[in-house]
Parts: structure tokens; C-alpha cells; sequence
């Protein structure tokens, strides 16, 4: 939380900005994988799962990208075996980060 | 009898620093006294007596913030002008002085003792207005409310580059910063042959300091199975702090700023010591030879303007590009972002940047083909660059170093460290080749 305060500068505002981005983007990407996952699409696996763990690590949300390193690791070996494990893995995280969001006073609500 | 002679008490750990102050205040007409310890300091007030007090924030005995606190609590002493001293990079203790009822906040590193002693003299012309100390607020509360917020967003203004917002207060209004008028010419001469003085003086004390801190990053290396005490990195912190205000008062830019990014990131590494890893050191290591470097060669080697340096951040992740900015902005570095590798070739055609960050992995053109077509522009060919990705395998690093990158930063990053690492290369590309060897070794990345 220390970080992404800083990195709001301590403005109540900006905070909520970047956490609420972040949570659509990362929406909108674990999505994007469920269609590669669903079509085979290696490369576009790869492609969103590594823009996102770049994301999450930059933001601070170092669980989440466990599963999303394994899920670019596959799409690189041009293999999704497995991948939907860790695709709900990596929903379930983001669950996790929505609900300490929702808990925290300054992002809250 | 009361006479017009203006006393002023500084309250300032550094003996170098304190001196030059004191002769710059008592020339200018000041009745001054010195304290050394916050504690005392605090005491001296109510014995001294003085119009003004000069304060730095980091104190033994007792802080800044605390001693304006218990001093505002006081009856009677709510308008006494209070100027501080702080850090750019630590936006938290100032914006703490601030709350605590400050009047006006000056960043150390960028602040001449005539821009301070004139602003003094401001306050007491009433040409400044000091804002009433108010009581401490919640963090939470809008930093605009405040009144001297803003004047410590224009006053951490280094110089001229009125385009970019400022560490603390962005979306602060700009009125014009207390800057001194423009001294005649046999005092500006008297200027010049004082900091020439003072400069001999300095540098014959920072020596001994650099090699402290040198003793300090070998006992890292040596205890690199044991976690390093956070104490330890206050005191590193502390002696760049020392470096950083001496440099700024006798005219070493470059130095002041870069010995302040550091004492920024040793504070940083305090508060989290697990960070710490042989990258880190690596980077400690490399600041306090490039502080040698400068403190030896002096105001020479200071070609460029540190205001006039640039940076473009290539990334296509937006809370990487605005956590980036923000180091940026406390460095008080002009930069540019983009998350379009189109948009960072056009910008480099036609920008002479003097450092580029790069993530490798985006549509379109990867972070490493960028840095190879910006190797082939003329104007930019000893431009760093430092790649800050999610990649931290050995394979990825090699790459880097192959199509011409100074450094490899593994998100997630610490933004002070980019903003030490920053000004590292741009200043190392300004002073040559030789400045600094290249990109560090391939170990862990940052965790």
C-alpha cells in the first residue's frame, strides 16, 4: 500500500485512478486469455499474460503473477496443457486483490 | 533597547553547511546562533529568541518536523517564520514539515544560501507572506488546503523548467518562487569568490566521507550472508545527505543531486531492508565512485545544465510509465512517456534525449529493436539505455547488453533506485566513456 501511495503521490483521487485502471486492465486481460486459452492462440497467451504480470509486478502484486509467469511460459513453449489451471488460479488472485482493495480506507468503495 | 538587527537561529547538524550560512546571514546583517542538536535547538528558541529559525529536518536529538510541532504548539509562535531544509525524494517529510506548520520548505540540494537568506529577507519585507501555521492535519486531508504546500512546491523548484509539475504538490498553483533578485556585479563576484572558498573547504571534508561510506558498502559485501541493519543504511543516507547540502551551497550540481538521490534511496533501503540485494550494492557501489569522480573534477565537469536533461520512458503499461514519471519527478528530471514503440521512434528522430527507458516485451517494436534503430541515430548515439522489464533471465540481460543498454531493471522496480540509476548514467554520459563501466553484471534482478 506504501508503494502505490507513493506512487499517487498521497492523493486520495489519483490512488483510486490507478487501482480501479488496474483492476479493468487486468479484468480485460485475464479475459483475453480465457479466448486464447479457448482457441490455442500460443502467442496471444504469451502476449497477455506477460503485459499483465508486468503490470502486477510493477504494482506491487507479486501472487498474482506466479500463475501469470507460468501462463507466458507455456504460451512460449507453445504448449497451453494445463493452462487453465492456472488461469483460474490467476482469478482467483485477482478476486483476492479486489477484496484487500475493498478493505483498505483509502481505496475502498 | 530593541534594535532593527534580525536574529536568526539555524538549527543544523552539519558544521560546514551551518558556517557558510552563518557568514552568509551575519553579511547580510543577521544576528545568528548555531545549534547542532534538534534538542537543544528546540530549547534555544525560547532563550534566543529569534525572528526567524533555519531548520534542517534531519537532526539528532530531535527532527524537524517534531520540533516545529512542540514549537507551534506554543503560544506566541505561531507566525514565526520557520524555513526548512529537505529533500526532494522524500516528499513524506516535507509535506510532515508542512503539516507541522513550516513556512516555507526549500530542497537542499538545489538551494544557495543567497536564495535563502533573501527569502528571509522577504518574510520580514512582508514581499512573501508567511501563511499562519495551522494545526496538523489528517493525512488524508487535500494537500492544496495548505498554504505552504504550494510555497514548497515552488520552492523545490530547481530552476527554469516551469513545464513540469512538481514531486510534492503537482497540482499546486505556481505563484512566483522567492527567488533573489539578480545581485549586482561586485556581489555576484563576492559570490563566486566565496563559493571558491568554501568549495576547498568542502571538498577536503567529503573525501573523508566518501571513504566512509565506501566502508560501509564493503561491509555489505562482506556480511552478504546476513541482512544488512537498517541502521546502517540510515547512516549512509545520512552521509549523502551531508554531501548533498555542502555540494548545492558551493555550486557542485551535479554532485548535490546525485548524493541526493542517494541519501533518498539509502533512506528507502532502511525502511525495508530485504530489499537489498547485490544489485542494490552494485548501485551504491557505483554512486559513491561517481561521487569521487565528481567531488575530484569539481565544477568542470558540470557541461550540461542538470534542468535541460530529458528522458523518454517507452512502456506500455500505464502504471509502469506513471510510477516511473513520479521517480522522475522527484528527481526533477523533464521526461516524456509513451506506450506506442511508433511514438518513441518518432520522438527520437527528433529528440535529442539524454536517457531512455525501455520495457522489452510491447506491440509492435520490442524495447530491444528500439534501442538498436536508436544506436543507428547519430544524435543519439551515447544516449543510456536502461531496460526495465518483467524479463530477469540471464538470456534477456545478454540481449540488452547487445543492442546497446547501459542497465536491466526487473519490475517490480524501486522507484528511487531508477531515479538514482537515472542520473548516474546521464551524468556518467556527460562526463565520458570512462565514467562508468558498463551495465552491471548479470545477477538476481530486484525484487
Amino acid at each position: 500500500m506504501r508503494r502505490l501511495w507513493n506512487c499517487a503521490d498521497e492523493d486520495k483521487q489519483e490512488l483510486q485512478r490507478l487501482v480501479g485502471n488496474y483492476l479493468r486492465e487486468m479484468e480485460a486481460q485475464l479475459g483475453r486469455m480465457e479466448v486464447a486459452l479457448a482457441a490455442g492462440d500460443c502467442a496471444e497467451m504469451t502476449r497477455w499474460a506477460h503485459r499483465s504480470c508486468g503490470a502486477s509486478a510493477t504494482f506491487g502484486m507479486v501472487a498474482i503473477t506466479i500463475p501469470l509467469y507460468a501462463l507466458e511460459h507455456l504460451g512460449r513453449a507453445q504448449t497451453l496443457e494445463g493452462a487453465e489451471i492456472h488461469l483460474a488460479q490467476a482469478w482467483r488472485q485477482l478476486e483476492l486483490i479486489r477484496d484487500f482493495f475493498q478493505t483498505q480506507p483509502e481505496t475502498k468503495g | 533597547m530593541k534594535t532593527d538587527t534580525k536574529k536568526i537561529l539555524i538549527i543544523e547538524d552539519d558544521e560546514l553547511i551551518a558556517d557558510i550560512y552563518k557568514r552568509h546571514f551575519e553579511s547580510a546583517g543577521f544576528e545568528v546562533c548555531v545549534e547542532k542538536n534538534g534538542a537543544e535547538g528546540y530549547y534555544r528558541i525560547f532563550r534566543f529568541h529569534p525572528d526567524a529559525v533555519l531548520l534542517d529536518l534531519l537532526l539528532p536529538g530531535m527532527d524537524g518536523p517534531t520540533i516545529i510541532r512542540k514549537f507551534r504548539a506554543q503560544k506566541g509562535f505561531t507566525t514565526l517564520p520557520i524555513l526548512v531544509f529537505t529533500n526532494a525524494y522524500l516528499g513524506d517529510m516535507g509535506r510532515d514539515a508542512v503539516s507541522a506548520g513550516a513556512t516555507l520548505v526549500f530542497n537542499k540540494a538545489t538551494t544557495t544560501p543567497q536564495q535563502i537568506v533573501a527569502a528571509a529577507n522577504d518574510l520580514f519585507s512582508g514581499k512573501i507572506k508567511a501563511p499562519v501555521a495551522s494545526p496538523p492535519q489528517a493525512e488524508s486531508a487535500p494537500r492544496e488546503e495548505n498554504p505552504a504546500l504550494s510555497l514548497f512546491a515552488e520552492s523545490s523548484f530547481s530552476s527554469g523548467d516551469a513545464t513540469k509539475p512538481d514531486a510534492v504538490a503537482p497540482d499546486a498553483p505556481a505563484p512566483k518562487p522567492p527567488q533573489p533578485d539578480a545581485p549586482p556585479a561586485d556581489e555576484l563576484e563576492n559570490q563566486i569568490a566565496f563559493q571558491t572558498a568554501a568549495r576547498g573547504g568542502f571538498l577536503g571534508k567529503v573525501a573523508n566521507r566518501i571513504d566512509a561510506m565506501r566502508d560501509i558498502v564493503r561491509q555489505f559485501k562482506l556480511n552478504a550472508g546476513g541482512a544488512p541493519k537498517a541502521e546502517t543504511f540510515l547512516e549512509l543516507s545520512h552521509l549523502a545527505h551531508t554531501i548533498s547540502g555542502g555540494a548545492a551551497i558551493v555550486a557542485l550540481d551535479y554532485l548535490a543531486r546525485l548524493a541526493a538521490a542517494l541519501e533518498a534511496f539509502a533512506r528507502e533501503l532502511s525502511e525495508c531492508p530485504a530489499q537489498f540485494g547485490v544489485p542494490q550494492r552494485y548501485t551504491l557501489a557505483k554512486t559513491i565512485d561517481m561521487i569521487a569522480r565528481l567531488a575530484t573534477c569539481g565544477p568542470s565537469c558540470q557541461v550540461k545544465e542538470f534542468s535541460r536533461f530529458h528522458v523518454l520512458v517507452v512502456d506500455d503499461d500505464e502504471f509502469s510509465r506513471t510510477l516511473m514519471g513520479r521517480a522522475f519527478d522527484w528527481a526533477n528530471l523533464s521526461h516524456v512517456a509513451t506506450g506506442r514503440s511508433e511514438t518513441a521512434l518518432e520522438l527520437l528522430r527528433e529528440n535529442k534525449f539524454d536517457l531512455v527507458i525501455l520495457d522489452v516485451n510491447m506491440d509492435g517494436l520490442s524495447g530491444f529493436e528500439i534501442c538498436a534503430a536508436l544506436r543507428k541515430m547519430d544524435h543519439l548515439l551515447n544516449c543510456p539505455v536502461i531496460f526495465v522489464t518483467v524479463l530477469s533471465d540471464f538470456h534477456s540481460k545478454m540481449v540488452s547488453l547487445q543492442t546497446g543498454g547501459k542497465d536491466f531493471i526487473v519490475k517490480p522496480f524501486a522507484p528511487m533506485e531508477l531515479a538514482l540509476k537515472s542520473i548516474l548514467y546521464m551524468i556518467g554520459a556527460q562526463l565520458g566513456p570512462e565514467a562508468l563501466s558498463d551495465a552491471s553484471p548479470p545477477e538476481p534482478g530486484m525484487k
